[in-house]
Order: structure tokens, then C-alpha cells, then sequence
């Protein structure tokens, strides 16, 4: 067993350490997330109080089923993400450092201005980590919208902070039946602004576009796998477990990702470069995952999390290598480039059809959690979800189709029409694609194997009274 | 055998023969013969079978079951029948395609999804086999002629599917199952909650079956697709639509629960509108395939109006008509079959399906022209054939039920087929 402090503060100190050594900088950055990856197992639940104030005076992390499984999965893609991109590192090995502990003091954090700490942490990492593929112009939009959003969230905490007088999330959550409505919707949306903008949500997000579709093979994964998926998870656990809204204001925020989730997708289908479908799939998919989070779907939410998660790692693993390798990724002229590729090919297919949500992969599971849950709230909703998967699966069919069958309009499918694109460095990609997708595989037909730790995460995300509890049983 | 291990043993069959393509591509095209022969043949001992429950696995809370039942061994048999005669291509044609490995293994999954979709105990397992269908055989196609098909099929087919899942939810939300005989006892007190699923439910079947506003995606998907996947196209996988139109119209009684509804012509007009929809398919799919000079486009569009026959006699559930629905089906299968298969041969040889290239192949190739006239004449209802049968009883059915106006586009259209069919024979053969 290990003090889960541990996860942000060696990661900090080996940041530190990377400054004035810079010479084992890499050796630091893959054992330190090495160690995190598997330290994250061995971490227990109950609140962790840092400096000695117990709250709601001090800070303190929560460590529960939820931020367990949420920890776990991102540090495991951070790992994995750092062993796709280690030709781009770029000497960012601090920023990197930097940004594995803000990611894990993210998810653990019990306090609002705590969370607000690392949000900035990582959001400042985020713009230097993107600068690296120097499409400044992309970076520079990122930053305002970020400084912007985050402004937002500190304007929505000094609101509360003002009526409730505290920041801390159990003990917000226990006082929020006193403050008035007209209180809570003003705080919450600023709250949800600045949050939408890291979760990209509709008005907010679009800034996505320049830094995932023009990211390398680093940036690429991280931002749409460890990133999104943080980012996903703070908003489930703001609006989902503390912050309950219980009034129509709900509505509007749905509204929202689930616009957020259709124009996406049909953006994604006018586009013809393997990034930048891949970026709006994101986008869409971060819509959908916040829509199951906001209507109280915990567990579809979850599975729909680690579902896009996986799969967009190895989605943009591939893409970016393609990227890198020819510098070029319009999808014409990539067809065939999977029948040299095979296990890539494998790979990246059945990720894509598990994120469209077809049987015999583990999104299906997903799907139908999501059909149930949102038809049991609104029946509406499962009919924009489900138009939503239509054209993402549109999408994807005619990525996955031209990728692999090359040939001319009317002639039959030859290897001789194939690209003459080579994908480089491919090893790594193409054992954690094989891997992610033998998962997806025996997931889909058995999901029990998987589940029954999301199941878990997501009863405690929708039991506030054990999270009080663990929080406040201290004071 | 038990039904649940038929069912596991093909999906393995499927990997078995993925690896013996790679290891050897006409191993592997013979073994699909063997593995889709030996599918049939275990299924052949469920005829009297009805009611028998097996278990495959619990998915999450749900359970994926199959149940024995008579019209789904009829299905089984037919889809069975078509791909283990339609496998015989398979070694022969190996050479000719980009990906042989993925082609065996998408063959033999949408051969044990099709069994799944036909023996399927609740709507969730029928759902799943069903979506395994249309994404197995939706990667086979784009080794054919065009990329653009698949997604045109994609698109059509999960607009079908997706509004029966919605309707599958919306059953589930009510009833709290996804029984299929549950839910059927269940909504003959609620006629009106039952149209809106009704209507959602069929559009599954009928962009299967390439019905009139969603018949597009069968020249396109048809036409291109590898010459040998062609006739399990629209011999096999067509029948699926005409499954899912059964359970909606027959399975869970229609005409009972709409008994109160406005009735046109004796029948209740959710199913009349359906019967229109396939009268006016007959006729599209006919005059469209006067147009084509690809011969496989011409099949595909006379699949069109086949399949309007096929739903007239389903949709129907008078008791001869109906008779003649399923017969047709099975009679479609099989000559739909042969004339694609007919010209798999012809392009196997010339390398062209184009009819305005070919001529005098009577005498060159009499078997494959003596296939296809056979075909032709029972697709076109002549009698000593046993597509004038079932034509026959779907007529008797629309007849005496007093619904001339359907009775006489079917009975139009087939005379315009015999003269078409006849005409392309005596010019290009």
C-alpha cells in the first residue's frame, strides 16, 4: 500500500530533479510514470489530509472507488502514451513530469480552489506540451480560451465561496441545500463554462481543432486519451456527485453536449484527414460522455469513458505516426496503407467499430447502457444519441473501408492501387493495438471481466453519503 | 447438437478459417464448404423442434439466448442452404481477391450471425446478430468494384436498425423485457403504443429487404460486391428483412392487436401501407431493371421487387397468402442465387458482367446459360417452375381478399419480366 500523495509528489520532485539533471530527464520521466502506473493499484480508499488542517480547513484528497478506477486508467495511458510518442518528446520531459502529477491531483483533489490549482497546472503544461508542433496561431487561440475558462470556474467558486464560505467538496455538497437557486445557476454555469472549455463542450471548443489536428505523435494521444479523459472525469464528479443540479438548468447543459455531440460527428464526417476526423470523434465523443454524466448515467458514462479512452489511444497513435512518417494524412491517399500493416490495421479497426458501438466489441455494451439510461430519463435524447451513432459510424465505415481496400471507383480491389505510405517506428503501436483490441474483443462477449470495477466507481460516484463520510468522518 | 454449441462452433469456425487462408488460400476456401456444410447439416435435426431454450452468455444483466422454433428453422434452413451452396465458389476465387483471410472469416460470421438473428429468444440477441450481419458482410463488398457501396449500405441499413433498437428501448422501457413472446402477449392490450414500435421495427426489415425508399443500397451494394458474395447477398441476407417483417406482422399477432383499427380491404391499414410499400417496389424494381446493362445491377433490382412480393405475403398474414410470402422467399433464395452464381461463372471466364459485351455464350458455356434460364423462368412465375407456385398463392391471397389493384401491378410486372428475362436471354446468350 502506498499514500497516494505519493502519485503527485514524486512526479513533482522528479520534475524538479529532471531540471538539474538533465541528462537522466528521460530515465526519470518513464520510471516515475511507471511507477505511477502501478503505484495507482496499490492505493486505498479513505481522505488523505495534506499539511495537518483536517478539512473543510485544509486540503485534502479523496480517494474512492471513483477516482481509483479514473486514476488507474490515466495512468496506465499516460504510459502507454509516453512509450507511442518517445520521438517526440522534444525535451519536454519536465513539462511531462509536471503534468502526470496535476493529473493525478486532479482526480483526487476534494477541494474546488485545489482543483482549480491543477486545473492550470495542466492547462499551462497543455499549451507548452502543443507549442511543440509549432502551429503557434492554434496554441495562442488554446491559451486565451483557456485562461477565459478558467476565469469562468474561479468566478463560479468565488460565488459559493461567498455564500457558503467554503471550497471544500464535501462540505460544499453537504451545505448546497441552503443557497438560493438564483445562487446555484449562476455559480454552476460559470462552473460548467469553465470546465466545458478542457471537456469540449459546444461553445467552448474551438480551440480543439488547431491543437489535436495538427498534433504529433505525442501530443496526439495525450491530449485525446489522458487529457479528455480528466477532463471527462472532473465534470462527472463536480456535477455529478457534488454540485447536483435539481433544477431545469440541467436542460440547457444537456442541450449543450448533446449539440456538442451531433455537430461534432457531422463535422467529422465533412472531413477528409485522418486527424482531424479523429479530433471531432473526440469532441463528439466528450459530448456524450458528459451527456450520460449530467442525466445521472454513471456507469454508461464510465464504460463509454474507458471505451473512448482505449480507443482513441490507439486511434491516434496510428494517425500521428501516419502523420509523421509521410506527412500527409488526407485519407484518399492513405488508401490501402493497413494491407502493409496488418496488426495496426487489426488493431485500429477494432477500435473503431467498439467506439461505434457494433456487437462483439465492449462499446456495444456501452451503447446499450446508454440507450437504457437515457430512455429511462427522456425519449428524445436516445433518438439524438442514436442519430449521432449513425453518422459516426458513417464516418468510420469510410475511413475503415478505404484504409484497407484500395482500388479505383469500378475496378476490383488491388494491391497495385495501394499507397505507397509506409507507417515508421511502428512496433510499439502496433503490440499495445493488438493488445487494446484483443481486450475490446473478450470485453464484448463477456463484459463481466471489465465491469465490475466501473460498476463499482460508478456506485460511489452516485453515493454522496460515503463520500461525506470519508471526507468529514475526520473532523 | 445443442443449438448454443452450433452457434459457438461456427464463430470458431470463422477464426479456424481466417488462419488456414493465411496459411494456404485454397485450404481455406475448402474449408468453408465444410464448416458452412456442417452448419446446415446440425441445423437440419431442429425441424420439429419448438420452444427449446439454450443459453450462450450472460451479457452483463442481459442474456443472450436462443429459442427453437418452426418459421426459424425455415429461415435457418434457407440461409444455411444458400451459403453452403454458394461456398463451392469460394476456392476458385480466392486468387482473385485483395484479402482472402478476412473474406472467409466475414463469410462464415455472417452465415452464424444470420443463424442468430432467426433462432434469437429476445429482441437484445436478435439485435446483436443482426448488427454482426450488416458489419460482416459490410467489409466483404469494398473487395469488390466500389468503396462507395458499403457506406451506402451502412448508412440505409443501421437507419433500419437503429430505429428498431430505438423501438427495442422503447419495449424494454415499458415492459422491463426483451422477450419477444412476452412482449408479445404483452402489447395486445396496448394497439395504439404498438404502431409507433410497429412502424420503427419494420423499417429494419424493410431497408433489409430493400424496400422502395431504401431499395437503393441493392444495385450498389449488389452490383459491386465480389461476384461470389453477390448471390449470398441477395439470396441470404435480404431473407433477414423478410425475418424481421415476420416477427412484426406474424409473430406478434398485428392483425390482432390492430383489430380495432381502421381495416382497408380486410386488412388494418398499418399493414395495408406496408403492402403498398411492396407493391410499389414491384413495380420500381421491375421497371428499373429494364435499364441496366450490368447484369448484376438487373439481378439486384429484380431482388427489389422480389422482395415486395416476399413482404405483400407477409405483411398479408392471410393464410395462403402468407403461404406464398415464405414460399417465395425460399423460391428467391434459391433463383436469385443461381443467376448471380451463373454470372460469377461468366465473369470468372470473360472478366466482364457487362450484357452489352457478351453474346453467344450459349454455346460456350451451356451449363451456366441452362442455370440461368432456370432461374429466370421461376423467378418470372412460369409454371412448371416452383416460382409460379408461390407467385400463385400470394395472388390467390391478394385476389380474394379483394386487393386488385396490388394483384394486377404484381401480376403486370410479370409479364414484363418474362418478357425482359426472355428477350436477354435470346440477345446475349
Amino acid at each position: 500500500m502506498i499514500n497516494p500523495i505519493l502519485l503527485v509528489a514524486i512526479p513533482l520532485l522528479a520534475a524538479f530533479l529532471s531540471i538539474m539533471v538533465k541528462k537522466l530527464s528521460g530515465v526519470f520521466l518513464f520510471g516515475v510514470s511507471l511507477f505511477t502506473a502501478i503505484g495507482s493499484f496499490f492505493i486505498e480508499n479513505g481522505s488523505y489530509v495534506i499539511g495537518g488542517w483536517k478539512p473543510p480547513f485544509g486540503i485534502n484528497l479523496v480517494v474512492d472507488d471513483y477516482s481509483f478506477l479514473i486514476l488507474i486508467i490515466v495512468n496506465i495511458l499516460f504510459f502507454l502514451t509516453l512509450l507511442n510518442g518517445m520521438w517526440d518528446l522534444k525535451k519536454n520531459e519536465t513539462v511531462l513530469l509536471v503534468t502526470l502529477a496535476g493529473v493525478n491531483g486532479i482526480v483526487m483533489t476534494g477541494d474546488f480552489f485545489n482543483l482549480f490549482v491543477f486545473m492550470e497546472i495542466i492547462a499551462i503544461s497543455a499549451y507548452i506540451l502543443a507549442s511543440s508542433t509549432e502551429k503557434y496561431y492554434s496554441v495562442f487561440k488554446y491559451l486565451i480560451l483557456g485562461t477565459v475558462g478558467s476565469s469562468l470556474y474561479l468566478f463560479g467558486i468565488i460565488i459559493l465561496y461567498g455564500t457558503a464560505g467554503t471550497l471544500n467538496m464535501a462540505d460544499l455538497a453537504s451545505k448546497l441545500p441552503e443557497i438560493s437557486n438564483s445562487v446555484k445557476v449562476l455559480a454552476f454555469t460559470f462552473i460548467f463554462s469553465g470546465l466545458a472549455v478542457e471537456a469540449k463542450i459546444l461553445p467552448f471548443n474551438s480551440w480543439v481543432r488547431g491543437i489535436f489536428g495538427n498534433s504529433n505523435t505525442l501530443t496526439g494521444p495525450m491530449f485525446s486519451t489522458v487529457y479528455a479523459t480528466v477532463s471527462a472525469a472532473v465534470v462527472g464528479r463536480v456535477f455529478g456527485q457534488i454540485l447536483t443540479i435539481d433544477t431545469n438548468l440541467i436542460y440547457a447543459f444537456i442541450t449543450l453536449t448533446l449539440m456538442t455531440f451531433i455537430f461534432a460527428e457531422s463535422a467529422a464526417m465533412a472531413s477528409k484527414n485522418l486527424r482531424s476526423i479523429l479530433t471531432f470523434s473526440s469532441i463528439g465523443q466528450a459530448g456524450l460522455i458528459i451527456t450520460m454524466f449530467l442525466l445521472g448515467g454513471f456507469y454508461a458514462a464510465l464504460i463509454q469513458l474507458v471505451n473512448n479512452a482505449f480507443a482513441k489511444m490507439v486511434m491516434f497513435s496510428i494517425a500521428t505516426k501516419t502523420y509523421s512518417s509521410n506527412e500527409d494524412d488526407d485519407i484518399d491517399n492513405l488508401a490501402g496503407i493497413f494491407r502493409k500493416h496488418y496488426m495496426m490495421g487489426l488493431g485500429f479497426t477494432i477500435s473503431a467499430l467498439s467506439l461505434i458501438g457494433l456487437p462483439l466489441f465492449f462499446g456495444f455494451y456501452g451503447k446499450i447502457n446508454i440507450l437504457q439510461t437515457a430512455f429511462a430519463t427522456n425519449m428524445w435524447i436516445p433518438a439524438f444519441i442514436l442519430i449521432g451513432s449513425i453518422i459516426e459510424g458513417i464516418y468510420y465505415i469510410r475511413l475503415l473501408v478505404k484504409l484497407w481496400n484500395p482500388g479505383k471507383e469500378g475496378d476490383e480491389s488491388s494491391e497495385e492501387a495501394g499507397t505507397s505510405y509506409t507507417i515508421l517506428n511502428g512496433f510499439t503501436v502496433s503490440i499495445i493495438a493488438l493488445v487494446v483490441g484483443a481486450v475490446f474483443v473478450v470485453a464484448g462477449i463477456t463484459p463481466e471481466f471489465l465491469v465490475e470495477n466501473i460498476e463499482k466507481a460508478a456506485n460511489s460516484l452516485g453515493d454522496i453519503n460515503t463520500y461525506l463520510s470519508s471526507v468529514m468522518g475526520g473532523i | 447438437m445443442a443449438l448454443n454449441n452450433i452457434i459457438i462452433q461456427g464463430l470458431l469456425s470463422s477464426l479456424i478459417v481466417f488462419f488456414l487462408t493465411k496459411f494456404n488460400k485454397k485450404v481455406g476456401g475448402f474449408f468453408t464448404i465444410i464448416f458452412s456444410g456442417y452448419l446446415f447439416f446440425s441445423l437440419l435435426s431442429y425441424q420439429n423442434s419448438a420452444g427449446e431454450i439454450f443459453d450462450l452468455v450472460k451479457f452483463g444483466e442481459f442474456d443472450i439466448s436462443f429459442i427453437t422454433s418452426n418459421y426459424a428453422w425455415f429461415f435457418s434452413m434457407i440461409l444455411s442452404l444458400t451459403y453452403f451452396l454458394v461456398s463451392f465458389f469460394n476456392p476458385y476465387w480466392m486468387k482473385k481477391l485483395i484479402n482472402p483471410a478476412a473474406y472467409n472469416l466475414l463469410f462464415m460470421l455472417s452465415m452464424v450471425g444470420t443463424l442468430g438473428v432467426f433462432y434469437a429468444k429476445d429482441f437484445l440477441t436478435m439485435f446483436i446478430f443482426f448488427e454482426i450481419v450488416v458489419w460482416a458482410s459490410l467489409f466483404i463488398i469494398p473487395m469488390g468494384k466500389s468503396r462507395k457501396s458499403p457506406i451506402i449500405y451502412y448508412t440505409i441499413s443501421s437507419i433500419g436498425s437503429f430505429s428498431m433498437l430505438y423501438a427495442i428501448f422503447y419495449l424494454y422501457n415499458s415492459f422491463n423485457t426483451f422477450d419477444i413472446e412476452t412482449i408479445s402477449s404483452a402489447v395486445i392490450s396496448n394497439p395504439n403504443e404498438y404502431i409507433f414500435v410497429f412502424f420503427l421495427m419494420i423499417m429494419a426489415g424493410l431497408t433489409k429487404l430493400g424496400i422502395f425508399p431504401f431499395h437503393t443500397w441493392l444495385p450498389a451494394a449488389h452490383g459491386s460486391a465480389p461476384h461470389t458474395f453477390s448471390p449470398v447477398l441477395s439470396g441470404g441476407l435480404v431473407k433477414v428483412g423478410g425475418f424481421i417483417a415476420l416477427i412484426v406482422t406474424a409473430v406478434i399477432p398485428s392483425f390482432n392487436i390492430f383489430s380495432d383499427h381502421l381495416q382497408i380491404m380486410g386488412v388494418p391499414f398499418e399493414n395495408y401501407l406496408i403492402m403498398v410499400l411492396g407493391g410499389i417496389s414491384i413495380v420500381v424494381g421491375t421497371l428499373m431493371a429494364i435499364k441496366q446493362d450490368d447484369a448484376k445491377k438487373l439481378i439486384a433490382y429484380s431482388t427489389v421487387s422480389n422482395s415486395g412480393y416476399i413482404l405483400i405475403g407477409i405483411a398479408m398474414v392471410d393464410q395462403v397468402g402468407f403461404a406464398g410470402g415464405l414460399m417465395h422467399i425460399f423460391n428467391h433464395a434459391m433463383a436469385s442465387g443461381a443467376m448471380f452464381l451463373s454470372f460469377a461463372g461468366i465473369a470468372y471466364r470473360t472478366g466482364t458482367t457487362k450484357m452489352s459485351e457478351l453474346g453467344g455464350l450459349i454455346k460456350r458455356m451451356p451449363l451456366s446459360f441452362a442455370a440461368y434460364l432456370i432461374a429466370i423462368i421461376s423467378l418470372a412465375g412460369i409454371p412448371p417452375m416452383s416460382g409460379f407456385a408461390s407467385k400463385w398463392l400470394i395472388f390467390q391471397g391478394l385476389s380474394s381478399n379483394g386487393m386488385m389493384f396490388l394483384a394486377f401491378a404484381a401480376f403486370l410486372v410479370v409479364l414484363v419480366v418474362l418478357c425482359m428475362f426472355s428477350g436477354l436471354c435470346l440477345l446475349h446468350f
